[in-house]
């Protein structure tokens, strides 16, 4: 009897405790995760928090998380007083058009070295490939001179030229092509009469839908993020990108805490616009490749 | 893998012209460098402060009855650092430069590396000569960071003595003497505070991310005492017993309470101890009131004051200079000559240097300004209604040069972390200063 039960007890146990063990393991995941969460939620939540408090008491101690006395005058103050909204539309239509420059060029480019055959194509893609290695401060003044020895330095221009054909873009478009457009598709649109542009746009280019987000987004962050290019380039404060602007609170001795968090706040609204957007292409775009088909 | 045919002679044609109009607009829209000398200018000024900009607004009156010229202004504002980095990649453009700009003391020293600042930059020498008496009215301490071959390349924005700041009100309450003459008696006064009250009497900045910050603590003292980083030469002289002794005396008040650690002499930290009472007084520039306290402790006005610092029973002045700008112009522009009038006009004149104090407390670089007997009645209202003025001319004689060498930077950064490691007690403040020296000239070549 014994016998017989002794091995069904202990597997019971086993499994209890095998499954007592998965839920404490798992337990402790969620909890890490949370922390995690935490972590990179606080520098946020406390910027929306100070940018309704009086200056005086962003760093009071004990610290307050709720504004108390809640107030808008940071907000106020920063599109009163400041040239806010001019860096604001500088920033954003920028990025915007930078962003759908950038992935309609990388795109092409992209589609170019994936499926077509031409002189000098592995030199090419080389030097493309190998200039991801080099950092953007290296390459600022020579394109900075070349721009405005060519009369091309306007800001407008300017500003968006460094993301409108991105070796990290044309690079992960070519990767993109490569794996997911068959060249028999292409082949099958060439014997139908349609020309090479109009294969690009017409069944390149819906295949590419999820990379194309993902680049969208990174362009667009970049871009909008960018501090080093627009120093240089702009020097009408009134043109100052984002970055730019906020940073001219901050430099000057009286560190202008409360309206640099409000207008983190404001600024950060159209990135977030952007992911809640282009969330879905994003993710799976991120995922290509990771999963093994 | 599609091969496509080659591409027709027209479409490569285009591209051609195309090229060809990109390059004949290249060669127009240059400046034009024939220099104004009297009638409207638009002076494009760069600078960090806004105080800066609001100063030289109001000036422009004044400016436009002194000279030939009627000014306008155009302000671009950009970190102190950026500014210089701006300049660089503009004026190697060729297209761009402002024609004034404001160097931040810490950010000039890039401008004197090589024959940057005399390419770039006019040569203020022949302009003070031009004025009597001026030369030697103004403070060879002030104008020793901007210059270099006996050429004054900027116009500094103020006086930046060092004094001691301290909590009136706790100083009474806890019965410290407010006029303990040297620091080592200072320091026993501030190791019984601290154990008492948990308070300090002296701070030290530990701001990783920004190196100067982190000097600065180390540097006032050291000025003080009569120590310095380069020489008129630019040649490091850190590793001196004047420093080792100014180290030894910081990591000791470390120990002992007097000093205490901050991560931001401007921010969340150095606010915290002052609400807290934990610092109850620092050595720190003049413009540290209205830049480090005002915005911090508004709630605090009228408890503080200021007074001379100790000094150092082996030696040394009662003050130091910490910080300052430095207004330049760019040379062989159009406004090269009306923004040189422009500074002179506005800056450099008794009336200007006055209302420089009044409007932004920054204090003359002119000596005879600090007998003005409108800026010795003012009273502070911060500090308990204090006439500081008298003060601050007392201990005028006392402010020492500053040299600066182009590599600047270098130093603050080897400095930095040996600084950290001495206060943290790894390492002695002889082999920090040692160590520091080493690193230095093995990095900067000399």
């Amino acid at each position: 009897m014994s016998a017989t039960t002794s091995p069904i007890r202990t597997s019971t146990h086993a499994s209890v405790r095998s499954s007592a063990g998965a839920r404490s393991r798992r337990g402790l995941l969620y909890l890490t995760l949370v922390l995690l969460l935490l972590a990179f939620l606080a520098p946020l939540v406390w910027a929306l928090s100070g940018s309704f408090k009086p200056r005086g008491d962003i760093f009071a101690y004990p610290p307050k998380l709720l504004p108390d006395p809640f107030t808008l005058h940071n907000y106020r103050a920063l599109i009163e007083d400041q040239p806010f909204a001019q860096w604001f539309v500088m920033s954003t239509v920028v990025a915007v058009v930078a962003t759908v420059v950038s992935v309609f060029v990388c795109a092409l480019a992209g589609y170019g070295f994936a499926k077509f055959r031409f002189a000098g194509k592995r030199l090419l893609f080389g030097v493309m490939f190998s200039s991801l290695s080099i950092p953007f401060a290296v390459i600022l003044v020579p394109l900075f001179v070349i721009l405005v020895k060519t009369g091309l330095g306007s800001p407008w221009f300017a500003l968006i030229v460094p993301w409108v054909a991105p070796a990290f873009g044309i690079f992960m478009m070519q990767q993109y092509i490569v794996q997911s457009v068959p060249d028999s598709v292409l082949e099958a649109a060439r014997i139908d009469g349609a020309s090479e542009f109009g294969i690009f746009r017409r069944i390149v280019l819906p295949l590419l839908r999820p990379s194309l987000g993902a680049l969208a987004v990174w362009t667009f962050l970049q871009s909008y993020n960018s501090f080093l290019w627009p120093l240089v380039l702009v020097s009408d404060s009134s043109q100052y990108t984002l970055p730019l602007g906020l940073q001219t609170l901050f430099v000057s001795e009286q560190r202008q805490y409360d309206l640099v968090m409000a207008g983190a706040v404001l600024a950060v609204l159209p990135a977030v616009a952007l992911f809640v957007l282009l969330r879905k292409q994003l993710l799976e775009g991120l995922s290509t490749g990771a999963v093994k088909g | 893998m599609y091969t496509p045919p080659p591409l027709p002679r027209r479409t490569l044609l285009r591209g051609a012209l195309g090229l060809g109009t990109a390059t004949a607009l290249a060669a127009c829209g240059r400046d034009s460098t024939t220099a104004r000398t009297s009638g409207d200018v638009d002076l494009a000024l760069w600078t960090h402060d806004p105080g800066y900009e609001a100063f030289f607004r109001k000036g422009i009156p004044e400016a436009d009855r002194l000279a030939d010229f009627r000014y306008h202004l155009t302000v671009t504002r950009a970190g102190p650092a950026d500014i210089v980095t701006k300049l660089l990649a503009q004026a190697v453009a060729g297209r761009g430069t402002p024609d004034m700009a404001g160097f931040e003391i810490g950010s000039f020293p890039r401008m004197l590396r090589g024959d940057i600042s005399e390419r770039l930059l006019h040569d203020f020498t022949p302009d003070i000569a031009a004025v009597p008496g001026l030369k030697n009215d103004l403070l060879p301490a002030r104008t020793a960071p901007y210059s270099k071959d006996g050429r004054v390349y900027a116009l500094d924005s103020d006086t930046p003595m060092v004094v001691y700041y301290y909590r009136d009100d706790l100083f009474t309450k806890y019965g410290l003497a407010k006029d303990t003459p040297t620091w080592e008696e200072f320091a026993e006064l501030g190791a019984r505070v601290h154990k008492d009250h948990n308070a300090s009497l002296c701070v030290v900045s530990t701001n990783g991310s920004d190196t100067a910050q982190i000097v600065q603590s180390f540097q006032m003292l050291l000025y003080q005492r009569g120590g310095a980083f380069f020489d008129a030469d630019q040649q490091l002289v850190l590793d001196s017993a004047e420093a080792e002794e100014v180290l030894g005396f910081l990591c000791k008040g470390l120990r002992s309470g007097f000093v205490i650690d901050i991560s931001d002499y401007y921010g969340a930290a150095m606010q915290t101890a002052l609400k807290q009472g934990r610092v109850i007084g620092l050595p720190m520039a003049i413009w540290y009131k209205s830049y480090g306290l005002v915005p911090n402790v508004p709630e605090q006005k009228g408890k503080w004051r200021v007074r001379a610092m100790p000094r150092f029973a082996e030696g040394g002045g009662t003050t130091a200079a910490l910080g300052g700008t430095g207004f330049g112009v760019i040379k062989d522009k159009a406004n090269t000559r009306a923004a040189t009038d422009f500074l002179l006009n506005t800056w450099l004149t008794h009336e200007g240097q006055v209302r420089r104090f009044i409007e932004t407390g920054y204090l003359p670089t002119r000596r005879s300004v600090f007998e003005d007997p409108q800026l010795r009645g003012l009273k502070d209202d911060f500090c308990g209604g204090q006439r500081l003025f008298g003060l601050y001319r007392d201990l005028l004689p006392d402010v020492p040069p500053q040299h600066t060498s182009p590599d600047q930077s270098i130093l603050f950064d080897v400095l930095a972390g040996n600084l950290l490691r001495a206060y943290r007690g790894d390492v002695s403040p002889r082999q920090a200063l040692r160590r520091t020296a080493e690193e230095f000239r093995d990095q900067a070549g000399r």
